[in-house]
């Protein structure tokens, strides 16, 4: 199994070497450089001397083809820097390291509710199979899996910033803070990240309840059809241990590999939804790059979520073989 | 005397009976006919243009002009009717006669005082809500949103099947070589999927629309399906890897069919009904990132009516609710319609579910 998984990073390192230099092309690619972005933010009232616009572009590797700067880069990230943002003053590594911490407060939260709520969904749907509470409760959830993230967080800015406004019940539009954060006492500033944090973790979970929900049916489904529900049956054992000890240990399995499989996008953010709450989140964070622009940011973005997405699999396979013994890489 | 057998159903006849006895597929699939249907005829839906004329003694189709600037005859330009119709027609051709489509109302325009009988001005800025003149309010400009839905349809419906057409093209071509021919083509292959898989949707989306100059749908449409071929491809590859030894092929081969047509007429025939299913969930999640790229202003440019771009008017103008509302509730049923239709699928072909049924 040892040489499976090392045989596995070896692809994976050459798979990220071809995903780095497609998409360093792809945004070099680009019309527009950092250089114009920066120029047309400081207003037509300041001409730049040519020379300067010469040394900037030196300073920013623009002066040489997409394919050498690449390596350029690259020699810089395998000595472990990610270099320096071009449209703001700081390393890329800091601004990433800043724009983390938001984007987790979403995600490990939707996440853990997502856990916590479509399991006992999942099994409910089970267990009244056909009923009708079970058709509706399916139809639901079918249909809020359809509903795109984007058109519930408009519907649901305009009903609790617009339509409640003055009332209670009013959640702010977007950002993280309010204004008067800094004056703020300790609880108060919780209260008031819970209440900018509420609807975006509302939007951001709905639809992986839907998804889970759905999956945990299916796999339930599919292994009370087994034949060793039968022979537990067979063998006298009540409806209930058949249910929770020898069907839904047995749909772990998928769950646990699906989790490996969430592991990019805890970190990755959601770029709509972070953009439609001006969440300061890794979402936004792209965003604005890919406007802005900023190869390095973006590249060390890129970088990050190619990982990520790469090491999650890696981790799916290995948790699968790790809770099913029938799986092996030998 | 012989007796023949009953002849029994085939494949697509059977999974037909099986998908006619899930309702909400069936439902599903009328939804989508309509909306076909009010595609091909929105510019007789909603529309400032006549659908026939006479005028100066000969039959036109202004109407077509909302399908292709080009199709709208030129001799209404040059006779300076300003896109207006029904004032000028009588004026310059007192014996015209001309169908107007059922809601005058235009996708592109504001509806001013007086062109139509009994009906007002389109209102501006935030006063347009919905009302009898304009069912589903206006934008700010004063443009009728119920005539821009309408016209929105199309971009949708092609947006769906165009970009998805050429994720099916790319993806089966690609998924049936690695899983056909295997070894080193499979192992390059599947590295291409691999790459393609992991660089972030957006990068790759906004960088080629950025290569182009002047991006229009049609451009739009193929970046789309540029991008989303690879669980098609994974998919095929898998099914052909599968059946690569089956016994028919064996057989194939061994009567002398060449290459392709082992591949397409004898695999691939096998592999189609599984291959269908990730496509029609992809119709969906293409008319999404469509509507979601419009919502973020990347979108095709403005001359296009589509469901994203009147959201992203909302957005800015978030009192003004009906210009979320409306075009947020058709992108939803759209995508609940594909994907209870590629659930109807998934359930009718596949045939572990055969003898439940």
């Amino acid at each position: 199994m040892t040489s499976y998984f090392l045989r596995r990073l070896l692809i994976g390192l050459l798979t990220l070497l071809l995903i780095t230099f497609v998409v360093y092309g792809l945004i070099r690619m680009m019309p527009g450089d950092p250089l114009l972005m920066k120029l047309e933010a400081m207003g037509p009232d300041k001409e730049p001397k040519l020379e300067d616009i010469e040394r900037m572009r030196e300073m920013f590797g623009l002066n040489q083809p997409w394919y050498l700067a690449y390596f350029t880069w690259l020699s810089k990230v395998i000595t472990g820097d990610l270099g320096e943002s071009l449209s703001r003053h700081a390393s890329v590594a800091k601004l990433i390291a800043e724009r983390i911490g938001p984007t987790l407060v979403i995600s490990v939260s939707s996440l853990i509710l997502t856990y916590i709520l479509s399991v006992p969904l999942g099994l409910y749907a089970t267990a009244r199979d056909g009923k009708p509470e079970e058709r509706v409760l399916s139809t639901l959830l079918y249909m809020l899996y359809s509903l795109p993230s984007f058109v519930a967080a408009l519907m649901l800015q305009t009903f609790f910033a617009i339509k409640l406004r003055g009332t209670a019940f009013e959640l702010p539009l977007f950002g993280m803070t309010s204004d008067n954060f800094d004056s703020l006492s300790m609880p108060a500033k919780m209260v008031d990240v819970m209440r900018h944090s509420f609807l975006p973790i509302l939007c951001y979970t709905y639809g992986g309840l839907a998804y889970y929900s759905r999956f945990i049916r299916a796999n339930m489904q599919e292994v009370i059809r087994q034949d060793y529900i039968r022979t537990a049956r067979a063998k006298g054992v009540g409806p209930l241990r058949v249910f929770w000890t020898h069907a839904f240990r047995n749909t772990l399995i998928p769950m646990v590999t699906m989790m490996g499989l969430t592991l990019p996008a805890l970190l990755s953010g959601a770029i709509i939804l972070e953009q439609i709450f001006s969440w300061p989140g890794m979402g936004k964070l792209f965003f604005e790059s890919i406007r802005e622009r900023d190869y390095p940011t973006l590249m060390g973005l890129v970088l990050m979520f190619s990982v990520l997405t790469l090491i999650g699999q890696m981790l799916a396979d290995f948790l699968y073989a790790l809770v099913d013994p029938r799986v092996s890489y030998a | 005397m012989t007796l023949k057998p009953p002849a029994s159903r085939g494949f697509w006849a059977e999974a037909w009976r099986r998908y006619r006895k899930r309702k909400l597929a069936l439902v599903a699939l009328g939804y989508v006919a309509l909306m076909g249907l009010v595609a091909l005829f929105s510019p007789a839906i909603a529309g400032t243009k006549p659908i026939v004329c006479k005028y100066k003694g000969s039959l036109y189709f202004p109407a077509l002009g909302y399908f292709n600037p080009r199709w709208e005859n030129p001799i209404f330009r040059t006779d300076r009717f300003r896109g207006v119709y029904p004032a000028n027609l009588k004026q310059k051709d007192p014996e015209s006669w001309a169908i107007f489509p059922l809601l005058y109302q235009d996708p592109y325009r504001r509806v001013r005082e007086g062109e139509w009988p009994n009906q007002p001005e389109n209102p501006t800025r935030d006063e347009g809500q919905p009302s009898r003149a304009n069912l589903f309010g206006t934008n700010r400009a004063g443009v009728d949103v119920f005539a821009q839905m309408v016209h929105g349809t199309r971009t949708a419906l092609l947006v769906g099947f165009v970009s998805m057409g050429i994720a099916a093209v790319i993806g089966i071509i690609v998924g049936a070589c690695a899983g056909y021919f295997g070894g080193w083509v499979d192992m390059l292959l599947s590295r291409v999927i691999e790459v393609v898989m992991c660089i972030p949707a957006l990068v790759l989306i906004l960088a080629l629309i950025a290569i182009l100059e002047r991006p229009t749908i049609w451009h739009m449409m193929a970046v789309l399906g540029a991008t989303s071929w690879t669980g098609i491809a994974r998919l095929t590859r898998g099914e052909f890897i599968r059946l690569r030894n089956a016994d028919f092929v064996t057989a194939a081969r061994a009567i002398g069919v060449g290459r392709a047509g082992v591949m397409f007429r004898h695999i691939f025939r096998n592999a189609l009904a599984p291959v269908l299913v990730p496509i029609t969930f992809g119709i969906a999640a293409a008319i999404l990132t469509e509507s979601a790229l419009s919502f973020l202003g990347f979108g095709a440019p403005p001359p296009n009516p589509s469901w994203g771009a009147l959201l992203n008017d909302g957005r800015t103008n978030q009192q003004m609710w009906w210009l979320i509302v409306f075009p947020g509730v058709a992108i939803f049923l759209t995508v609940l319609a594909y994907n209870l239709i590629g659930e109807g699928l998934q359930e009718a072909t596949d045939p572990r579910l055969k003898q439940s049924s």
